[in-house]
Order: structure tokens, then C-alpha cells, then sequence
């Protein structure tokens, strides 16, 4: 017998938590630098380099765990 | 989430849309990659300097600079002239034999102050030149202009429907899963899932902005088409004045009607990106958000008398704005190599999509699919 599905909705919600708060860090990083502010600026160029470090991080990760 | 038939559906369109556009993107992602350094690399090559003199002396007027640059090329038209912002106290003069063919024109460097012409900056041709025409328009006008916009289109139709489809694909797994151990198809499919997902929000707005930059010029000739009827019809049928007001008072109307802004470009009559009848001024702000902001100042080349000075209607502001958040070149140096590095990612998710689709025909993916169809395998049973 299949285990108990979760929700549809919780499965979304699930899915999506960690895109979405990423898509969120992209935009207001972008518009943060909009203003030209220097420390803005800086928090720009924290939220833009977020993704490409998980770019990193994650097949990184994988491929360490696959040493061990 | 969704149904089995709707699912499939969103699938189908991620693999025509991105089949259809992928190439181009592919393009415009390696054209893109130099055009985001174009500034660092095109600045140790600007031309002759202008005269080193005492600050505050003051600049020469307009006409003087236009009277230097015609000089050299006494039956050619002024269609405009522009203040370069990459050399300082200097003016581009642009010079043509035929006003209504913008390819044949050519431009003058003149001193601002001393109205001395520093060189003739050559037809843009060499490697920046064929990354930008390829970039912007395939070196095919507006048609190829409009062409690219169309794959960007596509291309955003790609990134929709691939969120949709994440998500059945991602149900059984966590964010950011990397299966290295099974196939080398399944590790390409985590990899442009991952990388896709990741980048999402940036290719998103890229992809959106560029596709607006691509109206921009059918957009203009739109508002051209509004503004200017209403302002020529007093003069139906009534010839040219012999004397025009001189392009310098027109640049005095034009900063007494807008104090404190900046002026970058002066159209001369008889532009088509012009009027016949007004010099136009453009000038814009200061600021990093409201430098993209430009007012168009309209004088009239008779009087000398400004006939308008309003901003830009929201459809031509909305592409003002969008074009710093396509260029990434707002946020100094490190926001440049943050975009030149997603760049590159988005050529690996662009790649490892054209890799599963062509790896995958008659394969498990498809069978997956149909299985979804029968409602009975798990998702990430592959």
C-alpha cells in the first residue's frame, strides 16, 4: 500500500518555498541597487551571488556525499 | 498539484518552446557575455582627448562645433549631436548626405570648449560591433530586432511552463537533490532542474526586459506619431524659415525650461527620429534610476521657443526603466560579473535541456509522463 499523500497543497508549498524566497531575494536585490545607495549595493551583490553559490553548494554536496 | 493530462500539457509546451527558441538563446547568451564588459573594453580605445584647459572655461557654443565638424563635410546634413559620455568636454556631431538613411551616417568629434575637431570616430565595425548587431538584431533591421524579441517571448513562455513542471517532478524530492549515483540523464535533469530553478527570478527578468527593449523602436515612432501632428499642423502648407533659430538657443530654451537636468543629445529638424520643424533636447536626471528617465524638450526651429517638455508616456518609460535591469551595468563592476556568471549558467541550463530532449526520445522520461497519465507511478520512480 502507498503511504498517506500529504495535500496537494502542502506538497506546492513545499516545492516552492525555497524558489520563491530566492525569486523574492533576486527582485529586491535588483531594486535595491536601483537606488544606487552604496550599502544597498552591497546588498545587491549578496542576493544576486546567492544562486550561483546553491549552483555550487548542492552538486557539490552531492558529490562529496557519493566520496563517503 | 495539477492533473495528469494538464501536466503534460505544461510539458509539451516547455519542450516546443524551449526547442524553438533554445538556439537563438544560446546566441544571445554568448553574444551577451562581452556586451556586459563593454565598457571595460572598449575604454582604453576612445580617441584623441580634449584640450587640457582651466576649469570652468566655458563651452563653445552649438553652432560653432556643428560650423567645425561641416566644415570637413560641407554638403552634408546635421541629424543630431550628442554630448560623449565617455570622453570629457566632448561632442559628437553626426553628419549625413541623406537624412532619411541613418546608415550613412558618420560623426565628428569636436572639443566642447574649443570647438576644435579631435577626430572622426570610424564606422562602428570590429568585434563589439558584430556582438551588439548580433546581440540586438541578427543584422537584420527591426525585422531581426522583432525576430528576437519573439524567441524571447518564447523563451519566457519556456521558464513559466518549466516552474510548472518542476513542481511534479520535485514532489518526492528536496530542493536542491543532485542524484550523481543512478544515470547520467537523471544527473543532467537534477542539474538543469536545480540550475534552472535557482536562476529563475534573473533569467525571468531578463528575458522580460529584453523582449521590451526589443519594441522600443516601433514604441517610439508610435509616440513620435501622437506628439508631433497636433504641433506641425499650424505649419501645413508654409515653407521652412530661411534662418533657423541657432541649435545653441535652442539649448538655452531648453535648460531654462528644465533647470538642473542633463543634457545628452540634440536632435536637429528634419531627423525622422526628430521633427521637421523642432530641434528636440533630450535630457534626463542624475540619479542612477532617474538617468534612464529622459523628457524630450521641443523647440521650435523658427522662434527658438519651447513648444513642449513632457516626460515620455508610460510605455516608453516602462522600457526606460526595464534597460539597466537587461544590462546588469547599475551596480558597479561586481553586479557585472554576477551577471556574466548567471549568463553562463543560463547557457548550462540551456544546453542540459537540449541534451535531455535529445538523449530522452522514446526513454524514460516519456514513459514517465505516460505514466503520470495512468496515475500510477510516483514521480521520481525513474
Amino acid at each position: 500500500m502507498p503511504r498517506r499523500e500529504p495535500g496537494p497543497r502542502a506538497d506546492a508549498w513545499r516545492v516552492f518555498r525555497a524558489p520563491l524566497l530566492l525569486g523574492l531575494l533576486i527582485v529586491t536585490g535588483l531594486a535595491a541597487a536601483l537606488t544606487g545607495e552604496e550599502p544597498l549595493r552591497w546588498f545587491c551583490w549578496l542576493a544576486l551571488a546567492t544562486p550561483l553559490l546553491l549552483c555550487l553548494w548542492y552538486p557539490l554536496r552531492a558529490a562529496l556525499g557519493r566520496q563517503r | 498539484m495539477f492533473d495528469a493530462r494538464t501536466i503534460r500539457a505544461w510539458y509539451l509546451l516547455h519542450k516546443w518552446s524551449s526547442l524553438v527558441c533554445t538556439v537563438f538563446l544560446l546566441l544571445l547568451c554568448l553574444t551577451g557575455l562581452p556586451l556586459i564588459f563593454r565598457d571595460e573594453i572598449e575604454a582604453p580605445d576612445r580617441g584623441v582627448a580634449a584640450a587640457v584647459l582651466p576649469q570652468g572655461t566655458p563651452d563653445a557654443t552649438l553652432d560653432q562645433m556643428v560650423a567645425a565638424a561641416r566644415q570637413r563635410y560641407p554638403a552634408e546634413s546635421v541629424p543630431y549631436l550628442y554630448w560623449d559620455e565617455h570622453r570629457e568636454h566632448t561632442v559628437q556631431v553626426a553628419l549625413t548626405p541623406d537624412l532619411q538613411d541613418p546608415r550613412r551616417t558618420h560623426r565628428v568629434a569636436v572639443d566642447a570648449r574649443t570647438a576644435r575637431v579631435l577626430d572622426e570616430p570610424g564606422p562602428d565595425r570590429g568585434f563589439m560591433h558584430v556582438m551588439l548587431e548580433l546581440h540586438i538584431e541578427l543584422f537584420a533591421g527591426l525585422p531581426g530586432e522583432l525576430f528576437l524579441g519573439l524567441m524571447g517571448l518564447l523563451f519566457v513562455a519556456s521558464l513559466v511552463s518549466g516552474v510548472v513542471v518542476y513542481g511534479p517532478f520535485m514532489r518526492r524530492l528536496d530542493f536542491g537533490t543532485v542524484r550523481l549515483e543512478r544515470s547520467r540523464r537523471l544527473r543532467w535533469l537534477d542539474l538543469h532542474n536545480l540550475l534552472g530553478v535557482v536562476t529563475l527570478a534573473w533569467a525571468a527578468i531578463v528575458g522580460v526586459t529584453g523582449v521590451m527593449n526589443t519594441l522600443s523602436t516601433p514604441l517610439f515612432l508610435m509616440y513620435q506619431r501622437q506628439v508631433l501632428p497636433p504641433l506641425l499642423a499650424p505649419y501645413q502648407g508654409k515653407p521652412m524659415p530661411e534662418q533657423l533659430a541657432p541649435a545653441q538657443s535652442a539649448l538655452d530654451a531648453a535648460r531654462r525650461a528644465l533647470p538642473g537636468r542633463e543634457i545628452t543629445t540634440v536632435s536637429f529638424p528634419g531627423n525622422p527620429f526628430g521633427s521637421p520643424r523642432h530641434y528636440l533636447v533630450w535630457t534626463h536626471g542624475s540619479t542612477v534610476l532617474t538617468s534612464e528617465l529622459y523628457t524630450p524638450v521641443l523647440v521650435d526651429a523658427g522662434s527658438g521657443q519651447v513648444v513642449r517638455a513632457q516626460g515620455l508616456p508610460w510605455y516608453l518609460r516602462a522600457i526606460e526603466v526595464s534597460r539597466p535591469l537587461h544590462f546588469g551595468d547599475y551596480g558597479g563592476l561586481p553586479l557585472k560579473i554576477i551577471w556574466a556568471l548567471l549568463d553562463l549558467v543560463t547557457i548550462v541550463v540551456l544546453l542540459s535541456g537540449l541534451y535531455l530532449w535529445l538523449i530522452k526520445r522514446g526513454s524514460a522520461l516519456e514513459a514517465r509522463l505516460a505514466g503520470f497519465e495512468r496515475g500510477a507511478m510516483p514521480p521520481e520512480a525513474v
